[in-house]
This record gives C-alpha cells, structure tokens and sequence, in this order.
C-alpha cells in the first residue's frame, strides 16, 4: 500500500526511487505498469494515459519474479522483449532475432545467446533482462532493483548503459537500495516511505535531513552516508 | 427394509469418528506445511499395496496372466 | 496370437480410427500438459478431471429419463463433463482469490468434493431402475475398447483442434509462463491468455476421460512434459516430444489394452508413460541421471587434477 504519490518526473534524468524495505518501492513501478490497481488517482505517461503510451515503456522486473530453470536461452527472453510489438498470433522472425542479438551484444552477452537461462550468474541474468528492456526500444525504461545483488562488472556495465539512454534524451525510473550509490547514479530521486516523503534534483533532495524522514534514522548506516554527502559538498 | 442398529455399527461409527479426528489434527499440518496434496498422493499410492496385500495369491496368478498375454512371455526363463 | 496380430497390425478399421484418435489426444495432451507444467498449475487439471464426473453423471441421469436408455451418447456426457468441470476449476479460483487458503488446498477440496458427489450419484444411478452404469466406469478408469469410431473421430478433431490453438498461440504463452509481469507490461492480457490455457486443458481432459479415465487422465497431461524436460533446455524441443511420448504412450497403452484382458486402457497408458518416463529419467541427455553423473565425475577429476598440479 503506498500513500500520497504525487510527483511528476521530468525527462531525459536518470531517476532513482530508495526508501527501506516494504516502503512500496517496487508498488510504485507497478502501479505505472498497472501490474497492481490503482485505488484513487491517475498515473499519466507523457501527459496520456498509460494505456496509449505502452508501446514507449520499458520494464525490466526483479530478477527472483521468474523461474530461471525455465527451458530458454538467452536469446529468447531478450527477444521476448519484441512480442509486443510483434503482435498477437504473428510469430517470430530472423529479423527479431537480429535485433535481440544486438542488444545483448551491448550489455556483453553475444557469446552466451544460446546459453540455458539457469546456467548465467546472478549478474548475467540480471543483464539479459536489461537487454530484453533495450530491445523494446523504449522512451521510459521502469527498472526494479537492477542493481540487487549483482558483481562489479554488471553494475558498471549497467550503468554504462544508463548514461547512454540518458544521452539519447531517455527517462529511467530505477528502484535503488543502496544508498551510498545514489548520488553518483542518479539526477532526481523520489524518497519513499509508504508515502512520497520528498522528490527532486538529488543534489538538493538527497539530503541527510530528507534521509532521516524517509528511514527514521534507524539505520546507522545513514550516518555514515550523512557524513560522505557532508564531506562532498 | 428394516435395519436394526447392532454393536458392530456402533464400532463402525466410533471407527469412522476417530480416523476424522487423526486425519484433521494431522491436516493442520499438511495445509500449514502446503502440502495438501501429499495426502491425495499417499492415498493412491497405497492402492497396489493393498491389492497385493488382500489377493496375494490372486494377485501373482493376475500378474502372471498379464505377462503371459504379453509377448514378454517367450523372454522370459522357461519354468 | 491371432488376436494380438489383428490388433497390432490395425487390419480392423475400427481399431485403425481408435488408434489414431488416441495418437492425436496424446499429442494434444503433452502440448497443453508442457505449458500447465511450465505455468505451475500442473495439478489443475487432476481437479478439472475429478470435477467432471458429477456432471457427467448429471448428464447421464437427464439423458436417461428423457431418452429413455438412451443415456450412452458421448456428445451429451462430455458437455455434462465440461459444465462441471469449469464449475470445479471456478471453484478453485475464486477459493484462491477470496479466501486466504493456498491453491493446493483449494484443488485438493475441490477435486474431493466433487468426486464425492460424482460417487454418490454414481450409486444412484446404480439403483435407477433399467439403467446401466458399466458405461461411467469406463470414464472413471478408461476404456478405449468401448470406443466407436464416432468417439475416435471426436477425440481426434478436438485433439487436433487444440493443437492448431496451441501453435497460433505459442509465442503468447511461452511469455506467459516464463513471465507474467513482463507479458502484461507489453500489452497481452494475462487473463485471456489463462482463460485459453484453461480452456484448452478442459477440451483434452474432457475428450481424454474415455480413453483414460478421469483418475489417471492428469498422468497424459503431466508425465510426458516431465519426462520431455530430461531431454531438452529448449521450449520448442521440448513441447515436440512432449507430443511424441504422449501420443506413443496413448498408443502403446490402448494396444496393450486391447491385447491384455481385464485392463482398463487408463492404466496401461499411465504404464507406459510412466516407461518413457524411466528411460527420460536414467538417459534423459540434458538432466538425465547418467548425464549428471558423468558431469559431476568430471568436475571431481577436474579437481583433483588441479590439487595435484
């Protein structure tokens, strides 16, 4: 359940969501996507309603929502990324694959296309569903937690990518945990706990007072964040 | 028709009270631990057990009939 | 031996329909029965196959008093059999989505509840006067022998029917049992494409109950996916001989059938899937036994070849 969302985001920013766990984070996204009702209240997308605007978005969910001993190679789920425009009851074709094989080529998985899904690392996985996001071609990418529990290479590498779709004037919505991180990732960031408790630039937002309504300052780890943001200014 | 109500059915419905019982305290159980289904599983897994156990005899001459309608018959060790 | 020879070499066309009927309703049955088994509803269609049966016997029973005797048509039970087996499956969801209790237990209520009551009318019709129940015992275990050519023919276009669905419709599922949020982000309606999954299951289930029975029917469903998984890590691979070891397993169960006394075909084709099973569980080349312990050996030696160098 999540309180009191009331924000617009601007575009072309990279824009990170944090608050603790169960804070509605992941709701948030889903209730974008309409993965879960929305109670009272309109979510537009570019200024239409999501429906029209579908077409333009790209998910990427978390990666423990799927069986990963599902019988597919990576190539097949990024190129699960095109059957909505595809279309109903139209099948697949090279050219599909074509295009699949390319975005996998940009998060660094050409060579494992024909891997078994449960035979990539944690990290791996989490890229091949990036890749699937990519190949949608979207205008606003809506990520949940791409960065939970991933080695060093895939998140430089997800970052990478998320520079370049900011470069090409692209929106991301990123649930992010890890606090220490934020500053450097992110443009704009969205504070929640159960409620938006504070949204905008993160130069500005993402302060240690903001922090410590969005956490209650139970964490001891905010210290420690508090005092890196004070060294930085 | 008339039916007179005896010892044995007294036993019949005091048999049939207490195996309710073990299987709803063991039940509790099963839900919690979600697996439901393991009951139906076990259940139909006794089946041939029992049919073993109840017609030994008839159950060996079946099985032979089966595997002697069957071409196997002629693999088989003579004897 | 006579015997046997006919029936293995089909000379009879009658036999030669059955035979074929069976094939296709085994294909159709390890097509739909791979996308339950990805989609974890693989025991849904034990309980859509146990809630059939008081419909079945409705069915029977209004037949019999309007028809009189004449409660045998095959058409009439099987629209009997899919009333109340969406009436089951319904129950089950609307158990699920309402209550707090898991899906298992809902089948499992289910699927008990209603063939309690298909029982206790089963009995009743026992004791209708000039009415002959042999003809449900054969949908509970499964008697291809009573089959007419008409019933194969039934089976066999609806079987094939299901297939046609299935591959129109491949892509659409394969996203929805690999990731329902994903499916639904990219506009496909989740609850149609169930709805058409379910309802593909009710067909085979249905058409199913005469040549299995509505105990062992799951067994088509479930066993050939199953044992298909052993061979294969691709979907499409793995949907073929699925197919394949459901329609040799329909097939080499209604032979075994015809050719053994006193066995009712559901039990011999739950038989012989469950051989194709062994073979795919000891030889299987992706996630068989032998292979995996062959992999694991290798990495062993790869181990102690290290520690010494």
């Amino acid at each position: 359940m999540l309180w009191d969302v009331d924000l617009d985001v601007p575009t072309g920013t990279l824009v990170g969501i944090v608050g603790p766990n169960g804070a509605g984070k992941s709701t948030l996204i889903k209730a974008i996507l309409q993965l879960v009702p929305v109670l009272a209240g309109e979510i537009r997308v570019f200024g239409q309603p999501y429906e029209k605007q579908r077409s333009r978005i790209g998910y990427v969910p978390q990666r423990e929502s799927v069986d990963w001993d599902f019988p597919v190679n990576a190539l097949d789920v990024v190129t699960m990324g095109l059957y909505g425009k595809i279309g109903w009851f139209r099948p697949v074709r090279a050219r599909h694959r074509q295009k699949a094989l390319q975005a996998l080529d940009r998060v660094g998985l050409a060579e494992l296309a024909t891997r078994q899904i449960s035979q990539l690392s944690g990290g791996q996985q989490q890229r091949v569903f990036l890749a699937r996001a990519l190949v949608q071609e979207a205008d606003l990418y809506l990520m949940d937690e791409p960065f939970a529990a991933v080695d060093a290479a895939t998140e430089s590498a997800i970052v990478q990518i998320l520079k370049d779709l900011r470069k090409q004037g692209k929106t991301a919505l990123v649930v992010h945990h890890d606090l220490q991180t934020v500053a450097e990732y992110f443009d704009y960031v969205i504070l929640i706990n159960g409620r938006v408790v504070a949204h905008g630039p993160t130069p500005t937002t993402f302060s240690p007072e903001n922090l410590h309504k969005t956490y209650g300052g139970k964490l001891s780890l905010l210290e420690e964040v508090a005092q890196q943001l004070r060294e930085k200014r | 028709m008339t039916w007179t109500w005896t010892t044995l059915d007294t036993w019949i419905v005091v048999c049939a009270a207490m195996a309710g019982m073990a299987c709803a305290v063991l039940g509790n159980f099963l839900v919690l631990r979600k697996m439901s289904l393991m009951g139906d599983a076990i259940s139909h897994a006794l089946l041939p057990g029992i049919v073993a156990a109840v017609y030994p005899d008839r159950f060996a001459n079946e099985l032979a009939d089966v595997l002697s309608g069957l071409p196997v018959r002629e693999y088989l060790p003579p004897g | 031996m006579q015997e046997l020879l006919r029936t293995i070499s089909l000379t009879d066309y009658n036999t030669r329909v059955v035979v074929l009927g069976v094939a296709a309703l085994g294909l159709a049955c390890g097509w739909v029965g791979t996308f339950m088994l990805l989609r974890k509803r693989a025991l849904m269609g034990d309980a859509l196959s146990h809630a059939t049966f008081p419909g079945i016997c409705v069915a029977f029973m209004l037949f019999q008093l309007i028809a009189d005797g004449g409660g045998k048509s095959l058409p009439v039970l099987l629209s009997g059999a899919v009333v109340s087996g969406v009436l089951g499956v319904l129950c089950v969801m609307w158990i699920r989505n309402q209550t707090r209790i898991k899906e298992d237990a809902a089948m499992g209520i289910v699927l008990s509840v209603f063939f309690g009551l298909g029982t206790a009318l089963r009995g009743i019709i026992q004791k209708m006067p000039g009415s002959n129940s042999a003809g449900l015992d054969g949908f509970i275990y499964g008697k291809t022998a009573s089959m007419t050519s008409f019933d194969a023919w039934l089976i066999g276009v609806i079987a094939m029917i299901s297939c046609g669905v299935l591959l129109l419709m491949y892509k659409e599922l394969k996203l929805l049992c690999f990731d329902e949020s994903f499916a639904k982000g990219v506009g496909f309606s989740t609850t149609r494409l169930d709805i058409v999954l379910m309802g593909l299951v009710t067909l085979v289930t249905v058409v199913g109950l005469q040549a299995v029975g509505l105990i062992l029917v799951i067994a088509l469903l479930i066993i050939p996916s199953a044992s298909a998984r052993f061979w294969t890590d691709r979907l499409g691979v793995m949907v073929l001989i699925a197919g394949l070891i459901g329609a040799t397993s329909a097939v080499g169960g209604a032979l075994i059938s015809a050719v053994v006394p006193n066995t009712p075909s559901g039990a011999t084709i739950v038989l012989t899937s469950f051989g194709c099973f062994l073979l795919s569980l000891i030889f299987g080349i992706r996630r068989g036994l032998m292979i995996r312990q062959r992999t694991l050996r290798k990495a062993q030696q790869e181990i102690l070849l290290r520690a010494k160098l």
